[in-house]
């Protein structure tokens, strides 16, 4: 009688899992296995060919080594500075802590390129910093060049990825924090260990499956991004490279052996860790059966507290602050501020029609693609919590997958796929690239919608929605009626990340449009930046201003709806 | 090992007008090897209170001393305390073996000594076989053993116990109380037991506190604070009572006037005459006559009509009406003979010294 019952439902779950399944498989799988593939063809013939030259070339193997310490770098750092902070806010109590424990997450917002515009200009040895010091006589410029405090190069790009990645591990940390459950480390406190102690063989063993998914997340990033290390100078790492010849007409199966080259770094890392770190942990008890206690801090505790969390704030902020000098400054020549302001630039880019038309993209690609994958996310999600379905697995591997995979190596694909000769020429970067960005942003923050609604989901006992059913809804009707507004706020807050993410999204955007009409506005940012005109730095760190304002308000919205469980939505 | 002293201990949770006073000036003193129960409806500040003794939680005012010395401002951890909490909170990414030997590995006991120590307290527990297992590996019954056996090879210098058994079913609970018991008491170690069960307290207990929202209400053995419980809350918390007020007659020493007729009581245990006085009598203490029969000396003898019979199996349970309308319950073993049916007046029969006297 029951299997009877739930025949039906398992039907429709089947063939939604399918559909879904497929379009994974087209636009998920098939650009890869491309790149993959082309990378063994050489001159018509199966071949290891390319795979020996890439491997043979010592200039790309430093290149891989110098991506690998990069990421290694940043990671790390990562990890030391938002552990502690997430332990001091989720276990402390002290005036401010919400707003302190906000502005935590601005950097998230920072567009790409201008950051790294204005780091440099704070920080190089003619910069604003330096000027400052000089003012102040700390420094004496007549004695010699003054320090170059941030470099360009290699340790530039680790400290601006650390700036700009550390609230994704922030808030892992957090949410793995909230869900240790306080009795653990009372019983380890009871027995004799000394808080660090407890913390250290207790708490942080139980946090390392929430740490792990938000280093894997921050490592790939680190290991592909191209944004930072373009614009800072540091061209000797392996996703420069691939770009420059990705740009080019004709692509060489050598770049797509390269890109393998990375793909397979990149998977084998993450199995590698997640094999050795990331071994499912161990199973808490459900819910925590005591509140945690959180200890009230004195005026020397908060005032240590604000220490800690205003010098990372500050240091955080630092570029949000150099783009918004940037942008309205009128004149800043050897001065520590501009020496005169104007809101030309901000003015100048909407009224243009290149610029704007870039802002008119961004909204469009990103809108659609958020569409798309709150339909898709949220239906997957459902499947997979709900759906009872052989295989369950394998999907949300499938949907997870783009974590792993870097949005450079997925681009190449796509270029691959709508290569000059194939049936979907059409909709390639060289005529209108809007149907491939959409599908792109959509695969790529497929996870964050899928993560964010299963996190959901679990919280909602099924007896509500059996409750339902019981009072007469239809299954559709028990879904839109109960499940929905309970899973609301998750539901908007991942199409609200989706959506930010979409707008700062870089490699896709810089790779897949290639018409000036169709830029999006990442592209448009670093088509100014890297115009060299007098006021490129300017035009460009408006346009950022517009984009950072954007995600702000989205970021503003998601945090007020989901809380603490926005750590859930980072996770891999 | 240790005597447990608590000074007018108050915790409130919350500030100005909207404070809560979980535990209000609660001053207890458990003596060393004794099995103490903390015993009242939840939200009564029992749980509190434990992780005042533990801890876990400051007090607002008071003081706690183990074996004579204060430890109000002590660090959890060097208290030598050892907790079973509700959930267990075994950690699940340590072994049962692991769990045992943290304790003993925080105060510095070298390796081998450490695996001895774990080696015997699981197998008092009878879970030696499981050393090796991770902790959800094992049933509720067992996790509930290692947190026990966790505790015990700590040495602690006394046992908190916070509601051990209510995360079992019915059957393995009552299995386990004898066992609990047995365990602890082998292990000579002070044990404070909190618990929402009146049965667990009395079948377990060396000695009891009953708490009500904050305080303690009597402190006493079982035998004395069921059978002469200090107030109605009491009475009423721990198993049935039945209810009848009077005032004590002049002139005869252990004769309270009701308004049902005459209630003798023991007469060492009654106020003066004058007193308002609550009866209260166990269900169970109560024989049932039909109208018939006479009365015996020294006993009252209340008539009373049946109004509805419950059959339980081995007793049955009468709910019978006084004169003055109040409801009274009758418990008469499953077994005896002459089922009065609903509807049939009724004698109540009790002994003087089965009535405790209430004055509040």
């Amino acid at each position: 009688m029951l299997a009877a019952a739930r025949e039906p439902r398992r039907w429709g779950a089947y063939v939604l899992a399918a559909l879904i399944a497929a379009a994974l498989a087209a636009f998920l799988l098939t650009p890869i296995g491309l790149v993959v593939g082309a990378g063994f063809v050489h001159e018509g013939r199966a071949s290891l060919y390319w795979l020996r030259r890439v491997a043979g070339n010592e200039i790309l193997l430093a290149q891989m080594l110098n991506g690998l310490a990069l990421a290694a770098c940043t990671t790390a750092a990562c990890l030391l500075v938002a552990v502690p902070l997430a332990a001091v806010r989720t276990r402390c109590r002290f005036a401010g802590a919400g707003l302190l424990g906000g502005l935590l997450l601005v950097p998230l917002i920072l567009p790409p390129f201008v950051g790294a515009l204005s780091m440099r200009r704070l920080l190089v040895p003619y910069g604003a910093l330096n000027l400052l010091l000089a003012k102040v006589g700390l420094i004496d410029p007549s004695a010699g060049p003054p320090p170059d405090w941030f470099g360009t190069g290699f340790a530039g790009v680790v400290v601006l990825q650390v700036l700009h990645l550390f609230p994704i591990l922030y808030l892992n940390a957090s949410a793995a924090l909230a869900n240790v459950d306080p009795a653990y480390v009372q019983a380890a406190r009871n027995l004799g260990a000394s808080p660090l102690r407890a913390f250290v063989r207790v708490t942080l063993p139980l946090m390392r499956p929430g740490l792990f998914a938000g280093a894997t997340i921050v490592f790939i990033w680190a290991l592909t991004d191209i944004g930072t290390p373009l614009l800072l100078g540091y061209e000797e790492v392996v996703p420069v490279t691939v770009f420059k010849e990705l740009a080019q007409a004709d692509v060489s199966p050598r770049t797509y052996s390269l890109v393998l080259v990375m793909l397979s770094a990149a998977v084998g890392l993450y199995v590698l860790s997640k094999f050795v770190f990331g071994r499912g942990g161990a199973a808490q008890a459900s819910k925590a059966t005591v509140a945690a206690e959180t200890r009230r801090l004195g005026p020397l505790g908060t005032l240590g507290a604000w220490a800690l969390f205003g010098s990372v704030i500050a240091l955080a902020l630092l570029p949000h602050v150099g783009v918004v000098l940037t942008a309205v400054s009128g004149r800043w020549v050897n001065t520590v501020l501009p020496s005169r302001y104007t809101l030309e630039h901000l003015w100048f880019v909407v009224t243009r029609s290149d610029t704007y038309h870039s802002i008119r993209n961004s909204l469009m690609y990103a809108g659609s693609s958020t569409v798309v994958d709150l339909l898709l996310g949220g239906v997957l999600a459902w499947l997979l919590v709900r759906g009872r379905i052989r295989g369950r697995t394998a999907l949300d591997g499938l949907a997870m997958l783009p974590l792993a995979v870097p949005g450079l190596i997925l681009a190449a694909g796509y270029v691959a796929m709508t290569a000059r000769g194939s049936p979907l020429e059409a909709i390639g970067p060289m005529r209108n690239p809007f149907v491939i960005l959409v599908i792109a942003y959509a695969v790529r923050r497929l996870p964050f919608v899928v993560r964010g609604v299963s996190a959901g989901l679990e919280q909602v006992p099924e007896a509500l929605e059996e409750a339902g059913r019981a009072f007469g809804a239809s299954r559709l009707g028990a879904a839109v009626r109960i499940t929905l507004p309970l899973v609301a706020a998750n539901v908007i807050a991942g199409g609200v990340l989706t959506f930010a993410f979409a707008m700062l999204e870089v490699s896709d955007s810089l790779i897949l449009a290639q018409l000036q009409a169709h830029y999006p506005i990442t592209k448009e940012i670093y088509r100014q930046a890297a115009s060299g005109n007098v006021d490129a730095a300017n035009i460009a760190s408006a346009l950022g201003v517009y984009g950072m304002a954007m995600l702000g308000g989205t970021f503003a919205v998601a945090g007020a709806l989901l809380g603490r469980r926005l750590g859930a939505i980072f996770r891999a | 090992m240790k005597r447990i002293e608590l000074e007018r201990i108050t915790k409130s949770f919350g500030a100005g007008r909207s404070a809560v006073r979980a535990v209000d000036d609660v001053s207890l003193a458990i003596e060393p090897e004794e099995f103490f129960f903390l015993l009242g409806p939840s939200g009564c500040g029992k749980t509190t209170l434990l992780r005042v003794i533990a801890g876990l939680t400051a007090p607002t005012a008071g003081r706690v001393l183990l074996g004579g010395r204060d430890v109000t401002g002590v660090a959890i951890e060097r208290r030598n305390t050892a907790m079973v909490f509700q959930s267990y909170a075994l950690w699940p990414h340590m072994t049962v073996r692991q769990n045992v030997e943290f304790g003993p590995r925080m105060r510095g006991v070298g390796r081998a000594e450490r695996r001895a120590l774990a080696a015997a307290s699981l197998g008092r527990v009878r879970m030696a076989d499981f050393a090796a297992r991770k902790p959800n590996e094992l049933s509720g019954g067992q996790q509930q053993r290692v947190a026990l056996a966790r505790a015990l090879a700590a040495r602690p210098d006394c046992l908190l116990l916070d509601e051990p058994l209510s995360n079992l079913d019915a059957k393995l609970r009552l299995q386990m109380r004898t066992e609990l018991r047995q365990l602890v008491k082998a292990s000579g170690t002070t044990a404070v037991y909190v618990t929402h069960d009146q049965k667990e307290a009395l079948s377990m207990a060396d000695r009891m506190a009953v708490m009500d929202t904050g305080r303690v209400v009597q402190v006493g053995r079982p035998t004395e604070v069921y059978d002469r419980p200090a107030t109605r809350f009491v009475a009423d918390f721990l198993g049935e009572a039945n209810f009848l007020s009077g005032r004590v007659a002049p002139g005869a020493p252990g004769r309270v006037e009701t308004p049902v007729g005459p209630v003798h009581v023991a007469p060492d245990r009654c106020p003066p005459a004058g007193s308002a006085v609550t009866c209260c009598v166990r269900p169970e203490r109560i024989r049932q006559v039909s109208c018939a029969q006479p009365a015996a000396p020294g006993a009252a003898s209340l008539p009373a009509t049946v109004e509805a019979l419950t059959y339980l199996g081995d007793t049955r349970q009468y709910l019978c009406r006084l004169r003055d309308g109040s409801a009274w319950k009758v418990l008469a073993l499953g077994a005896a003979a002459g089922e009065a049916a609903p509807g049939s007046g009724v004698v109540l029969h009790f002994a003087a010294a089965d009535v405790a006297v209430l004055t509040e």
